[in-house]
């Protein structure tokens, strides 16, 4: 009998157990207790680019281009010009950049200081006619982006330092530059290139008491004064890289 | 006689719950996610031809094909910086996850601003912008410029040398906008090949009102206004964003528009949900 109830008492404690402890068996972490980040592992000499797409050692790069110097008051504006270029290794190249300057004036302005009552004629001024820099970019940025999440493009984004000279009707005139430029790859050799640079530079005075109204004599090219001014330019084209 | 039927019953309920412990990690979810994952091999499984398809390959071969077969080195993975090694990668990071997401978030916007195409004033000042994520794509975006002006040197040549006031052509002293956002591009970026930074960018469509100053100009005058620009994420909540921004309107002398690059920074609210 006392065996009996010892057995019984055993076995009930046992079969308790076990159900709590199977019922215990899937254990459910709260949710604040849950890691809360992916983390990555930090290896000692991260290299964030494996394999390029696109490369650029060791390969000319040439293209075409339309631009605008938006700061122009007087001369006009827009530009096309053509871009030639040696990437000696994957962040360093330079560009030989010329443009040739649209002929006439900025109609913007020049229309109403033409007409009644300033009559000033500002084709009298020297002619902007084209430019000749080169350029230093540093190809330091290496990305790619997707486009509406259908296609996939690399694209690089490079400063820009560098010097050259503007040549009007009557002389030249040197200046210096600086900016940022983006190229758009579609494909390992095509690409749509953007510049956008400050640059300041010599130029003639457009402005002279005395000669610019349509009733007074033409002036001399040499009696316009040499000044400096800042303009902001945007280049925009097309390059393939060979 | 109770006693024995006790005893019965507890006995079957000890097997019964045995049996049951045993089987602690199969229930039928399991099994299914089993037969899943075994369907996943076999589907994948690549059969060999049977022998007697394949062609015999001369002796002079036999070398080079079995040069040709030998595994690749193995790869002894002693350090964390070793696991980079393991998997050759043929592109950088893919773009799985956004980085900094923006359904459901407002976006706060300060930063400076510059007119680049008034030749005849340098106007600068500030920029504010507040902006709300309908989804990662598109958005709703109100803008508020306070701009300063002081003449350019070809407007004090012009009003020395001839006379004339360039105020005339009238000078841009603010703006007030509102914007569809639409962003289809998200990028990433390495710099130098040293660090990863995530971008958005956008294009923003909307129209807004101009405050003018000068002679003989109206003092607003309101157009469309189309923008694009960049945001790099510098923190899930904070990024570095640039603008440029097209505003075209019209003036009793003709149209024209200002052109405005801006740079500042953006703050997002409230803070992204974990992934």
């Amino acid at each position: 009998m006392k065996f009996q109830n010892g057995f019984i008492s055993i076995l009930s404690c046992f079969l308790l157990v076990t159900h709590v402890t199977k019922a215990h068996a899937q254990v459910e972490l709260p949710q604040e207790e849950l890691a809360k980040e992916t983390v990555v592992p930090r290896f000692d000499n991260p290299t964030t680019v494996k394999a390029r797409n696109i490369i650029l050692n060791g390969k000319f790069e040439t293209g075409v281009y339309y631009g605008w110097n938006f700061a122009e008051a007087i001369e006009n504006q827009s530009k096309m010009g053509l871009n030639l270029g040696y990437h000696w290794n994957e962040i360093s190249s330079v560009f030989i950049n010329y443009a040739a300057w649209q002929a006439g004036l900025n109609g913007q302005y020049t229309s109403a200081l033409s007409a009644q009552p300033y009559n000033l004629d500002f084709t009298r001024a020297p002619q902007l006619q084209s430019s000749l820099w080169v350029n230093y970019e540093w190809n330091v940025y290496y990305g790619k982006i997707s486009i509406t999440k259908k296609g996939i493009s690399n694209l690089t984004v490079y400063p820009i330092a560098g010097g050259g000279m503007t040549t009007y009707s009557n002389k030249s005139y040197y200046g210096i530059n600086a900016g940022l430029g983006a190229k758009f790859y579609f494909s390992p050799r095509w690409a749509l290139r953007t510049d956008f640079k400050l640059q300041y530079s010599g130029q003639p005075s457009p402005f002279l008491q005395g000669a610019m109204k349509t009733s007074q004599a033409a002036p001399t090219p040499d009696r316009f004064q040499d000044t400096s001014a800042l303009g902001t330019i945007l280049d925009v084209g097309l390059v393939a890289l060979f | 006689m109770f006693r024995k039927t006790l005893t019965g019953f507890l006995v079957f309920g000890l097997f019964l719950n045995a049996k049951m412990a045993l089987a602690q990690s199969s229930d039928s979810g399991d099994d299914r996610d089993l037969d899943q994952i075994e369907a996943e091999i076999k589907k994948n499984e690549v059969i060999p031809p049977p022998a007697s398809a394949l062609p015999v390959a001369p002796a002079k071969e036999s070398s080079a094909t079995v040069t040709k077969e030998t595994s690749p080195p193995e790869i002894k993975v002693e350090t964390l910086s070793d696991l980079s090694k393991l998997q050759p990668f043929s592109e950088i990071s893919v773009l799985q996850r956004r980085y900094m997401p923006k359904s459901g978030r407002v976006q706060f916007f300060g930063g400076l601003s510059d007119i680049v195409n008034d030749p005849w004033n340098s106007n600068s000042g500030f920029n504010l912008r507040a902006a709300y994520g309908l989804t990662e794509a598109w958005g709703i975006e109100v803008v508020d410029y306070f701009m300063s002006s002081t003449p350019s040197q070809a407007a004090t040549n012009l009003l020395a040398q001839h006379n004339v006031n360039a105020q005339s052509f009238g000078v841009t002293s603010g703006f007030v906008g509102g914007y569809v956002m639409w962003t289809p591009i998200y990028g990433k970026m390495s710099f130098s090949t040293e660090k990863i930074v995530p971008f958005d960018m956008y294009f923003n469509f909307g129209s807004g009102n101009t405050s003018l100053s000068g002679v003989g100009v109206p003092s607003s005058v309101s157009g469309p206004s189309v923008g694009t620009g960049q945001v790099f994420a510098i923190t899930r909540s904070v990024g570095f964003r640039w603008d440029l921004t097209w505003n075209m309107y019209t003036l009793p002398s003709g149209s024209t528009n200002n052109l405005l690059l801006t740079f500042g920074a953006n703050w997002y609210f409230p803070e992204a949900s974990y992934r």
